[in-house]
């Protein structure tokens, strides 16, 4: 989570594997996969691409989704954070304290850099006695090239999890029972986009090891409603933001417990969500024996998904167009990782004494996506998020007070266009630009906000089946 | 032989030991000038001398020190209230604080964060608005991370 690039290399394609993902039902989208499977060909009725698998009994299909693309970031400075456990007479774990500053990336963004984000999947799927049994892989490689700083371009990895390329091969690997799933799947959290935008808006779409169950009911009182409900457990170690000094995730025992609520109709996705995030810190613990501390964080979403055909709101003057809007938010308490922003924050602050602190921050997204021909789209989206981390009021000697409170706060807006040249084979640009503001204040005394802004580019080619 | 040896190994840890190492203590002098000073010194089990000048409307300094000898020097000039505490654990400790009120100049300081290594330790400065907090920090009591956004 915290190794997450911020711009356009972070999990650039809404590929259509993750799509054909996200659409079916116990990842909660209440649109129906399709079903029918009782067709002249057994495997017809799954879409396009299925094909039987010998006499299993069970459907396949093999995608891909590759992306080229190329992007200029033109943030010559940004907000860097500093943690540090200031000496103390009086706690040996030292006071936690955080500074802001105005941090040169000069060198690392200097240059244009190129990247690539390639994915092929397989999905297997079957009826049985106890519902429909699916299974799913998409496994993942992106990455791109960067200025370290000392003038040498190297390859990063964007999709690594907590560091390990490995992990972020397998992007997603689950089997599916009915509406029991088992695997790495995408957490029940997360609402169906960030944003119509390639670039990420600040709204988390995390692939997690969990098992979950969806209950849904299609067509609610005979209409072509649906709704769903869903409960996850789910591996909390992607959400750690921990820097292991201000605070430090030690062994933790429980994962996630998720929620997730759906209601869906032809024209819209309604989706709430919340979730328990395990906090055992061992910040204290580690530099000075002072005691460990355990809580829990929490994290609430809702968001909405509303798509029109312009002609039905303008008549025929607006053509064959249509468009769609989406709107989502998110808070949490402890749990920042939930927030889908980049890493300004921690979850939290162990004081001195072991004591947690919990940061607490929100994150919004609003988008609209406007399809000008069958081939041509443009998009625009506009993000947000706050955060506020803080200690406790510590001593750094008797009589010697000492706590921060920081914030953070930031937006981002982001325009794009993409044309499908022929089936299955899009171009694209995207143009943004960030900005963000941090305050503070040390003991009762405030110091200066600090804010920076900078615009970024890019433009990609996209070849998917 | 080995005996022999055995000896020529105890005339030379003598030899070192009558040797009189010559004595070395670390010195630095510190200065804030911002509107609230805040001044953390903990240099860790070596010999250290230092100054710490603080002028300000609020000067705060906390000094550790546990080398073999340690000095200590704190001069505060403050509009409002000066505050200083100083712990020493040595052989030889020797603490001096000036502190002088109703000065009413208040230098300031350029905004930023500075970080280095000196020969003492971890020594950094953050100053923004009104706030500078300074710590020079031993290696056994330097805790620093580094976060944000990637680029």
């Amino acid at each position: 989570m915290r190794g997450a690039k911020a711009l356009f290399g972070a999990i650039c394609a809404m590929a259509p594997a993750a799509a054909f993902a996200a659409d079916m039902p116990a990842s909660g989208a209440p649109p129906a996969a399709a079903k029918d499977q009782s067709k002249a060909s057994e495997c017809a009725g799954y879409g396009a691409g299925f094909f039987k698998l010998g006499d299993t009994g069970f459907c396949g299909r093999v995608g891909y989704d590759v992306m080229g693309f190329a992007a200029k970031d033109f943030a010559s400075h940004d907000i860097g954070l500093v943690g540090q456990r200031l000496p103390s007479t009086v706690y040996a774990a030292g006071v936690p304290i955080l500074y802001y500053y105005n941090k040169s990336f000069e060198a690392q963004t200097r240059d244009p850099y190129v990247g690539v984000d390639a994915q092929v999947n397989f999905v297997a799927m079957r009826q049985t006695d106890y519902g429909e049994l699916i299974g799913y892989v998409n496994l993942r490689a992106a990455g791109q090239m960067e200025n370290t700083g000392d003038g040498d371009l190297t390859y990063v990895s964007n999709n690594a999890v907590n560091g390990s390329v490995l992990q972020g091969l397998v992007d997603q690997a689950w089997v599916r029972l009915g509406g029991l799933e088992v695997g790495v799947q995408p957490s029940m959290f997360g609402f169906a986009r960030w944003g119509y935008s390639i670039t990420p808006g600040y709204s988390s779409l995390v692939n997690t090891p969990a098992v979950s169950y969806t209950y849904r009911i299609d067509n609610v009182a005979g209409s072509n409603n649906s709704v769903s409900a869903s409960i996850a457990l789910e591996d909390g170690s992607r959400r750690d933001m921990d820097d292991g000094v201000l605070s430090y995730y030690g062994a933790t025992y429980r994962p996630d417990v998720v929620a997730q609520a759906r209601f869906g109709s032809p024209n819209m996705l309604l989706h709430v969500g919340g979730a328990l995030h395990e906090i055992h810190d061992v910040a204290a613990w580690n530099c000075c024996y002072s005691p460990d501390h355990t809580l829990w964080g929490a994290a609430a979403t809702a968001g909405g998904e509303y798509r029109v055909k312009w002609s039905d709101v303008f008549g025929p003057a607006a053509g064959e167009t249509y468009g769609r809007f989406l709107l989502q938010g998110a808070v949490a308490r402890g749990a920042i990782g939930y927030l889908g922003i980049p890493f300004f924050a921690t979850d939290y602050v162990a004081d001195g004494d072991g004591d947690i602190h919990e940061t607490t921050g929100y994150s919004a997204v609003a988008s609209y996506e406007h399809l000008w021909t069958p081939t041509v789209k443009s998009s625009i989206t506009y993000s947000i998020f706050r955060t506020s981390e803080a200690s406790n009021t510590e001593l750094l000697a008797p009589n010697e007070p000492m706590w921060f409170d920081v914030k953070v706060h930031g937006s981002l807006l982001q325009g794009g266009i993409e044309d499908m040249i022929q089936p299955g084979l899009t171009i694209g640009a995207e143009a943004g630009y960030t900005w963000t503001t941090a305050t503070g204040n040390y003991a009762g005394a405030s110091s200066a906000p600090l804010s920076v802004g900078f615009p970024n580019v890019a433009a990609y080619v996209r070849k998917f089946f | 032989m080995l005996r022999m040896l055995v000896l020529a190994g105890l005339a030379v840890g003598v030899s070192g030991a009558a040797r009189a190492e010559p004595l070395q203590i670390l010195s630095a002098t510190l200065t804030q000038t911002n509107v609230h000073n805040y001044a953390l010194i903990a240099p860790g089990a070596v010999s250290t001398e230092i100054t710490v000048n603080q002028s300000g409307a609020d000067n705060n300094t906390v000094v550790d020190q546990s080398g073999g000898i340690n000095v200590a020097e704190v001069n505060q000039r403050a509009k409002r209230d000066n505050n200083s505490a100083i712990t020493q654990d040595g052989a030889i400790n020797i603490a001096a604080v000036t502190q002088q009120y109703n000065f009413g100049a208040i230098l300031g300081a350029t905004p930023g964060y500075t970080a280095q290594q000196t020969n003492i330790g971890f020594l950094s400065e953050f100053n923004s608005g009104g706030v500078s907090i300074l710590a020079l920090t031993g290696p056994g009591n330097t805790l620093i991370s580094s976060f944000g956004r990637t680029h």
